[in-house]
This record gives C-alpha cells, sequence and structure tokens, in this order.
C-alpha cells in the first residue's frame, strides 16, 4: 500500500489544491502556502509535490484556458481527489487523536 | 518588468530546455504570473532574484530531486499492521530503516566508515590466515589426505630432510598409506634447446610415484615410469613446469617429446605439469622442472654411476616424504603408524632421539611454523580488539541518536506500534548499518590484504584476496556486530516512556552511563593496543639495529655452483681467483672476495671430541664447530677484525696444514687460557688445520643468538664447489647484480647463479617478523586510538550539551567558568582513568601472547612502551575533552536558558 503515504509537503499542497477549487494552479498555491504557511516554495518544489501526489491519484489535473494575464498563455488546473480526500481525513484524524492524547497527558 | 513584456529571453529559452513541451505553456505561465504578481508587491529587483530561483529548481523537479519531504511522523499502514506476513514486515522494515538512514547521511556515513574499519581490519587478517593456513595446494587430488613427514634430532625438535634409505624403508612398511613419495635434492643447471643461449633452470628430484601419490594430472603428455627411476641415469627424462614451458620455450605446443640440453646432457620431455601446481607445500620454492631421483648423478655430474650403489645406505638427509592417507585412515592413525615404525628403526649411525615428524600442515616449516601460529594468534585478537573498539564506538553514535529519536519513538509507540515492532525495526537499522559496514570492510580488505601480506616474513604466497569463505565470516561478524551495536540502543528505544519522552527528559542518565562505560572500555583497549604497537616497534627496533658483527650494507652476493656447472677440483680453484679478480675490478665495486656460507642461510658444522682441556658445548660432550670457507680477504671485506694472529694466507701453499682462523667463541671453547695462534686442530679424526689467528665473534645463524662458535679456512686451501662471490659496491647493490652476472659469463657463458641477493636483503628477512607484527599492529593500534578519542570526544560533547541549560542557569547566577571547565575536564579525565586503570589489567594479561614474537633483548614486562602508551592516550584524552570544555565555559546564559 506504497501509494497511500503522504508526505508532510503534499499534505499542505493537497490542503491548498482542496482550498482553491477551481483556481487551483502552481502560482495560486505557491502564494497560498506563503500567506498562510509563511512558506516560500519554488513552483518547481510544487510541481513535484504535485506530480507525485498525481500518481499516487490524490490529484486531478487539466490545462485550461488561455488568459490575457499570463500573455495569453493556458493554466494547469488540479483538484484533489476522493482518494486525496481520504487521505487527507485520515492524517487529520491522526493527529487530532495524538492531541488528544498529548493534553491528556498534561504537558 | 512589466507583465507585457513577457519573460526575457534567456529564461524562456531555459525552461525550453527543461521542460517537456506538454508543460512548457503552463509552466512558463506560471512563472510569467509569480513574477508579475511578486513585481507588484516587492518591485522588479526581488521579483527578478525570484525569477531566478525558480528557474534554478525547475531542473530539481525535472530530474525528480525533490525527495518525499522528511517525515518525523510516519502516518501509515506500517502503525497500523499489526499482524500480517513477516516477510512483508521485514520488507517494510528494511525500506524503512534504509530511508531513515538515508535522512542522516553524515550519522549513517559515519557508522558505515567506522564499521567497515572495524570489520575490515579482521577481514583483511582473515584472508592472510586463511591463505596461509587453511588454503591447499591447488591440482592436488583429496589434498586433506595429503601429509609430509620429516626427520627429527630429538624429540619435538627437527623438521629435516630424511635419507633415501628411510625413505624405501617406511614406503615398504607403512600399512595406513595408499602412497608415498619422496621429493628434494634441488638444483640449478643451464637449460638449452641447442644453440639457443642458455636459461637458468631450477630443478627438483622426485621419486617415481611422486604425481599419482598427489593425484596430480598431466597438463601435456605424461608424468614418470617406474622404470625411469630404476636405473641411474639412465632415462634422461623430464616433466615442465607450465611456468617454465611458457618462459623458456615460448609455450611451444609440441614440446613433449621432445629433446632438449640440461647442463649438457639431452632429456626428453615427456610431460608438462598444470598450471597452478606448485608443488606439495608454496613454502618450498616451486621447481621450473621435475626430474627422476635417478637422474641425480648426471645432472650433478658426478663421474660415474657408483653414487646409486651407495644410495641405499647413503646418510645424507636430503627428501622429504610425502604420503596420502590410505582410505578411512585419520591422520592419527596415519602418525602412529609411521612413529611406531621410526621406533622400530635402528642402524648404524641412527641416534636413539631420532624420529620422525608427521604434519598435515600445508605451511609447515621448521624454523617459521610456531612464529607464523603465533603471529596470526596475535593479529586476530589485535583485530579483535580493534573491532570491539569500533562496534563500542557505533553503539554510542546509536545511543546518541536514539535520544535524538526519542519524540519519534514516543509517538509511535502512542500510535500503537508495539514495543518488539520497535525494537525490530530499529535492529533492522543497525542490521543495514552492519551489513554496509561489511561492505566497506570487504572493499579494504581486497585493497589491503596484499600490503598487509606483503610485510609478512615470507614470500611464497602471493595473491591474498577474500575468499568465499572469507566473505562468509566477514557478512557473519557484520551481522553480529550490527547486533551488537544495536542491541542496546534497540532496547532502551523501544521501551520508551511515552509521557516522559513528550515531556523531553526521558531515559538520558540511565543512556549518558551506559556511554561512559562504552568510552571507558574503548580507552582500555586502545591502551592496551598502543602499549603494545610501541613495545612491537621497540623489539622491530633492536632487532634492526642489532649489532652483528659484519658490514651488511652495500654487499651484494652471487652464488656459483662450480660442480654443478661441471667444474673440476682443478678448475674450480683456478676459475675462483680469476673470477674474483674480475669482479673486484668492476667500476663501482670496491672490493670482492668468497664465502661459502652465506649469515642466516643455513649451517654448515661439525662435532668433535673435545681436545684436552677444551669446554664441550653439545649436550652429547662434544665441541659444534661452524664451519665456512672463505677467500682470504673475506675478514676485511665483511668488516670482521682479527682480534691476535695473522689474516689467512693469499697463498695456496701453506706450512704444514691449511691454515684456519678462529673466533673468540670457538678460540675460549677449544683453547681455554691458552693461546690459539700456532695451535694444530685436528677435525674428523683426520685433518689437521694450523690456527693462524682469532676473529672477532660475529652473527651468523640467527639475530639475537648467542655468540656461536666458528672456523673459517682458505679457499685456496680447502675447495668447496659452491661459491658465494661477496662484492663490496659503492653504491646500490642490488643494482651491481646483472654487471657481477654479466662479468662472470664473460669468464663462462654457460654460468647459472642459483642464488643472488645483497647482505642487507638477508638481514631484512630476519627482520621480518619484528616488523610484520611492528607495522600492523602500529597500524591498527593508530585505528584503535583514533576511535576511542573520537568515541571521547562524542561523548563529552554530549554531557557538555545535555547540560547547557544547566550550565546557563549557574553562569547566570554567577559560577566561575574555570570551576564548570573543570568539573567537564573532571568528568572526561575520570572516564579516561578508568579505561587506563583497566587497559593496565589488559596489557598485564597479554604480555603472555606477546612475549614470544619480541626480539631476545627486548622483554614483554618493558615499562617504557607502557609508560609511552600511557602518556599517548593521556594526551589524545585531553585534546578530544578540550573542545567540548571550551564550549563549556562559553555558554551564553541567555541562550542557554531560552533554548530550554
Amino acid at each position: 500500500m506504497k501509494g497511500e503515504r503522504l508526505g508532510e509537503f503534499e499534505e499542505l499542497v493537497l490542503l491548498c489544491v482542496r482550498q482553491l477549487g477551481d483556481e487551483s494552479h502552481g502560482v495560486g498555491i505557491q502564494t497560498l502556502l506563503a500567506a498562510s504557511a509563511g512558506r516560500e516554495v519554488t513552483l518547481g518544489a510544487i510541481y513535484s509535490a504535485l506530480d507525485r501526489s498525481h500518481r499516487k491519484g490524490f490529484v486531478d489535473s487539466w490545462l485550461g484556458e488561455p488568459t490575457a494575464v499570463r500573455g495569453g498563455r493556458a493554466k494547469r488546473h488540479y483538484a484533489v481527489t476522493s482518494k486525496g480526500e481520504q487521505v487527507l481525513r485520515e492524517s487529520r484524524e491522526i493527529r487530532e487523536s495524538l492531541w488528544t492524547m498529548v493534553e491528556a497527558e498534561g504537558v | 518588468m512589466s507583465g507585457r513584456a513577457g519573460l526575457p529571453a534567456p529564461i524562456r529559452w531555459l525552461v525550453h530546455l527543461l521542460v517537456p513541451a506538454s508543460r512548457r505553456n503552463d509552466v512558463l505561465g506560471d512563472l510569467e504570473e509569480s513574477v508579475e504578481a511578486r513585481s507588484e508587491r516587492l518591485g522588479d529587483r526581488a521579483a527578478r532574484r525570484h525569477l531566478w530561483r525558480e528557474v534554478a529548481a525547475l531542473p530539481r523537479w525535472r530530474l525528480g530531486l525533490y525527495r518525499s519531504p522528511r517525515r518525523p511522523l510516519r502516518i501509515t499502514t506500517t502503525t497500523t499492521t499489526r499482524s500480517g506476513f513477516m516477510g512483508r514486515d521485514l520488507l517494510q522494515d528494511l525500506t524503512f530503516g534504509m530511508r531513515t538512514l538515508a535522512r542522516r547521511p553524515a550519522f549513517a556515513g559515519t557508522a558505515v566508515l567506522i564499521l567497515g574499519l572495524g570489520i575490515g581490519a579482521p577481514t583483511t587478517v582473515l584472508t592472510l590466515v586463511n591463505r596461509i593456513f587453511f588454503d591447499r595446494p591447488p591440482e592436488v587430488t583429496e589434498p586433506h589426505r595429503i601429509f609430509r613427514a620429516f626427520r627429527s634430532w630429538a624429540p619435538g625438535e627437527g623438521g629435516g630432510s630424511m635419507q633415501h634409505a628411510d625413505y624405501l624403508y617406511y614406503r615398504e612398511n607403512a600399512s595406513t598409506l595408499s602412497g608415498l613419495a619422496a621429493y628434494g635434492g634441488s638444483t640449478v643447471g643451464a637449460f638449452s634447446t641447442g644453440g639457443s643461449e642458455p636459461t637458468q633452470l631450477r630443478g627438483g628430484f622426485v621419486s617415481d610415484n611422486y604425481f599419482d601419490v598427489l593425484g596430480v594430472r598431466p597438463a601435456q603428455g605424461r608424468f614418470f615410469l617406474l622404470e625411469e627411476n630404476a636405473e641411474p641415469d639412465a632415462r634422461p627424462v623430464m616433466v615442465l613446469s607450465d611456468a617454465f614451458w611458457k618462459r623458456a620455450l615460448g609455450g611451444d605446443p609440441g614440446v613433449v617429446g621432445g629433446s632438449v640440453l640440461v647442463n649438457g646432457i639431452t632429456f626428453t620431455v615427456v610431460g608438462v605439469a598444470p598450471a597452478a601446481f606448485r608443488g606439495v607445500s608454496p613454502v618450498e620454492a616451486a621447481p621450473d622442472a621435475w626430474f627422476p631421483i635417478a637422474m641425480f648423478g648426471a645432472l650433478n655430474r658426478f663421474p660415474d654411476a657408483a653414487w646409486w650403489e651407495r644410495l641405499p645406505g647413503a646418510r645424507s638427509n636430503w627428501l622429504t616424504l610425502v604420503g596420502r592417507l590410505a582410505p578411512g585412515v585419520t591422520f592419527e592413525a596415519a602418525d602412529a603408524n609411521l612413529t611406531a615404525l621410526s621406533d622400530a628403526l635402528s642402524y648404524d649411525g641412527r641416534s636413539e632421539q631420532e624420529g620422525i615428524i608427521v604434519v598435515r600442515d600445508y605451511l609447515y616449516r621448521p624454523s617459521q611454523a610456531d612464529t607464523l601460529e603465533i603471529l596470526s594468534t596475535l593479529l586476530l585478537a589485535v583485530v579483535g580488539l580493534v573491532l570491539a573498539i569500533a562496534a563500542a564506538n557505533v553503539t554510542v553514535l546509536l545511543l546518541s541518536r536514539a535520544t535524538s529519536r526519542t519524540a519519534e519513538m514516543g509517538i509511535r509507540t502512542a500510535m500503537g506500534a508495539g514495543r518488539s515492532r520497535l525494537f525490530r525495526q530499529l535492529l533492522t537499522e543497525s542490521l543495514l548499518l552492519g551489513l554496509a559496514g561489511g561492505a566497506v570492510g570487504i572493499g579494504l580488505a581486497y585493497l589491503f590484504s596484499d600490503a598487509a601480506a606483503s610485510l609478512l616474513p615470507f614470500r611464497f604466497i602471493t595473491d591474498f584476496r577474500p575468499d568465499a569463505s572469507v566473505l562468509g565470516a566477514a557478512v557473519g561478524i557484520s551481522v553480529v556486530a550490527s547486533v551488537l551495536v544495536g542491541l542496546a540502543p534497540a532496547l532502551q528505544a523501544s521501551r520508551t516512556d511515552v509521557a516522559r519522552t513528550i515531556q523531553g527528559v526521558g531515559a538520558a542518565a540511565r543512556r549518558s552511563r551506559l556511554r561512559g562505560v562504552l568510552v571507558v572500555g574503548q580507552v582500555a583497549l586502545s591502551l592496551v593496543l598502543v602499549s603494545g604497537a610501541l613495545l612491537f616497534a621497540r623489539s622491530f627496533n633492536a632487532a634492526r639495529t642489532f649489532e652483528l658483527g659484519w658490514e651488511a650494507n652495500d654487499r651484494l652476493v652471487v652464488q656459483v655452483n662450480l660442480r654443478g656447472q661441471g667444474y673440476s677440483e682443478e678448475e674450480g680453484l683456478a676459475f675462483i681467483p680469476r673470477a674474483r679478480e674480475r669482479l673486484a675490478a668492476l667500476p663501482g665495486v670496491e672490493a670482492a672476495t668468497t664465502s661459502r656460507m652465506i649469515p642466516f642461510q643455513g649451517d654448515w658444522s661439525t662435532n668433535i671430541e673435545p681436545p684436552a682441556g677444551a669446554m664441550p658445548n653439545s649436550e652429547d660432550g662434544t665441541v659444534w664447530i661452524g664451519m665456512n670457507v672463505v677467500h682470504p680477504g673475506y675478514f676485511e671485506l665483511m668488516g670482521i677484525p682479527l682480534v691476535r694472529g695473522q689474516p689467512l694466507g693469499m697463498s695456496a701453499r701453506q706450512e704444514g696444514p691449511p691454515a684456519v682462523v678462529m673466533n673468540e667463541t670457538l678460540a675460549e671453547t677449544l683453547f681455554v687460557g691458552a693461546d690459539p695462534v700456532g695451535q694444530i686442530l685436528t677435525l674428523g679424526g683426520d685433518r689437521a688445520f694450523t690456527v693462524v689467528g682469532v676473529a672477532r665473534d660475529a652473527v651468523y645463524y640467527e639475530l639475537g643468538e648467542e655468540p656461536t662458535t666458528q672456523l673459517y679456512g682458505s679457499v685456496l686451501q680447502i675447495y668447496q664447489p659452491t661459491v658465494h662471490f661477496v662484492l663490496e659496491t659503492r653504491s646500490d647493490a642490488a643494482a651491481m647484480a646483472p654487471a657481477a652476472q654479466a662479468a662472470l659469463r664473460e669468464l663462462d657463458p654457460n654460468l647459472v647463479f642459483p642464488f643472488v641477493t645483497t647482505l642487507a636483503s638477508v638481514v631484512d628477512d630476519q627482520t621480518a617478523r619484528y616488523r610484520v607484527s611492528a607495522v600492523l599492529v602500529g597500524v591498527f593500534s593508530a585505528l584503535a586510538l583514533l576511535l576511542a578519542v573520537v568515541g571521547l570526544y562524542g561523548v563529552v560533547s554530549f554531557v557538555v550539551a545535555m547540560r547547557t541549560p544547566e550550565i546557563g542557569v549557574r553562569m547566570a547566577l554567577g559560577a566561575d567558568r574555570t570551576r564548570i571547565a573543570r568539573e567537564v575536564l573532571q568528568h572526561a579525565l575520570e572516564l579516561a582513568g578508568a579505561g587506563l586503570v583497566l587497559g593496565l589489567i589488559g596489557v598485564l594479561l597479554g604480555r603472555r601472547v606477546t612475549s614470544a614474537l619480541l626480539f631476545g633483548t627486548v622483554a614483554a614486562d618493558d615499562p617504557l612502551p607502557l609508560v609511552m602508551g600511557i602518556l599517548v592516550l593521556a594526551a589524545a584524552v585531553s585534546a578530544a575533552s578540550l573542545v567540548p570544555v571550551r564550549r563549556a565555559t562559553r555558554v551564553d546564559p541567555v541562550d542557554a536558558i531560552r533554548s530550554e
């Protein structure tokens, strides 16, 4: 079940894709990551994470319509698949159960 | 940078180069958009810098160099898989272990390197030991059934050759063997194929059944027949070694059945031995060709066949026996059988003491067997210690690492990973480290085995490479080492207490204690090795600088066997002075002389009944006298001063019996309190000599020997057909060898030179056994010291790091820096001190092993190396603690408290 593993950065990127919905593309993800997580990441790193998630079936991608703002170039859009959704949810549950435990231990 | 202007051309060009067409457009779009957004927010300059960063990141994306980001949390199947296939778990453990290690390349690299050094040392020594003791002669069928037998001259002593009569006796009467053969009497002859320049050939003589007993099959032709060994000098046949066939005959395919000349006699080549066949034991020089024993007289130019008639009763010892155990017979049974036969054997002249030594050691050589065994034991012990130090070191590394992984372990335990699972996971990681270390170690063994072997006091085996059994042992060592180094850290880590680890305190104190114990152990073992190395260095130095009593440097030795070359006594006596003069006249040669004997190259001696007033020096009440026959200039050239009387005369004539010079020890033995000069000495009942002078004692047979008796006659008066020309050269003696041989061949083009060497290398061979222990133990102990110092440094640093907050608080409260330094240093020195005390005990225990390998004048309880070892260790330990101690005194209270 190797394909079900989710890296921390991948998780962040997937969350951004999910958040951005139809507007998700490289630069959108980059901007959101910078704004919400305070992380300045190159597009190359984002493409890598997206490629990996795509191979694992966590995201779909398609080429959009050309837009004027980009010198008439098309955008590549991404969306989280249901498998991706499930992995994100699992990850969240684990984190939460951990936090419950940590708090119960009284740190 | 305005939006409309788009991306600069070089950027577009780079993207074209780096990104496939399918993605090019959207990537260019993203880049443009990203730059534009940035330019609006931060200005053009920042945007341009950003653009280059983006472009620089593209190749990493395309080449897949963005690894999965580090995942301290493993939020997936492993923790939820409780049961399942063992194999799947193992696979997961392995892949996870590899990833974990790859994530900390510096840690993994250090551990692998240390383990590699630790495993490489024993693998190298095992490679040597394996070749030396467990190798078997190639091409010999069922070599474990082969043994050799030697003559012993006293119980437990000996290893000498046998008489032909002995051989026939054992062959006829032994009931436990399927065959008994004999070989020996190597001879050096001139080989040619008629018309061609003669080549030097080293021949060995064998009994008819030699190859049959060994079970060797000829590569070409056949081996000897029974009838070829039945009559003296009647069947000139020979078998060539593969190497000689290729070297001298260019691998001529039609060699079998062909005729060749050896010492002027026409021989028929009946066969060629297989290439790998080198005889029974590598300690015996492999001959270029084998001859039947019956050809011995012809090849040595005996005047007639009378030697063959005398052979059954001849008292000359020249053969080694090689036998094959009959099927089902044990070595012990055959040994008992032959010993019983030897006990029953008696004939005139055979001493009661004489017996037989039966050996299956491939490498048995009387003078070296013990040395090799002790040396191997010592080296194995030394590399065992190196391995132990390396393992302790890696254990410390893993313990430190476990501390930094307590959070991970705690969380994984909290998430339901069983302790056994964690334990197994951690052990798998150390197994991976161990196997990688093993691979490095095997690599090192491949690289260094030959170099290490070249130090050994023999040169008969070459091409040392780890074989399958050594590789297996190396893998075994790696696995055991992995378990040993991984066990304690894995046990502790898997016992992690969730609540406490998350609080961040954990079992650090306990681990620190174990670390301390491991460092103490490393220091102790290092002291044993370092002081041992210094002791061996001292021993080697003592051997190297031992006063020989003669000059070894710039002395070349060239042997000529005049009888083998066909010279009569008269011709020989004419040749020797002529050749000596020719050699002395060579440019670069200071002087030349001759000597029958060369120091350390065997002995020639006689025992006489002590004359009146003499002191016997042998157990049987006789006087043992070492003999030599030299050219009169010998003493001057060798630098042996005469202390009384005259040197040997340059004339062949002498008033009365031939003149002799004796050394001081012989003079004191034979003529207690009297002047030996002018005395008449009688040897062998009827041979009388006039003593003309007394020479200073010198070393003849063994380094460090007690002074032995020595008698020198003049070669001009006492003919000996074997002559060593000794040349004193103005520069490198070995470089003069070709010129000296050429000069001798000018006098006789057929001359061959069985033995060419320098006195310096003869001495070097003697010191080799001391050198090998000095160099190898030295290298290994330096390695051990380095590891121990690194280990101590790590532990002290770790302690300082752990105590940083505490130190910070104390310093904030006004504590003295020197006091803190003293505390940290004290901790380091306590560890080192405990190590030194333990090491001292180890040194005392190790003395028994070392004493046998030390040069005579150096004692195993010599205190100097021990004291020096302690000083070296103390200095190294102080150096290792210095950096962490300085770090402790420079703790910034504010930083330290903040990090808390």
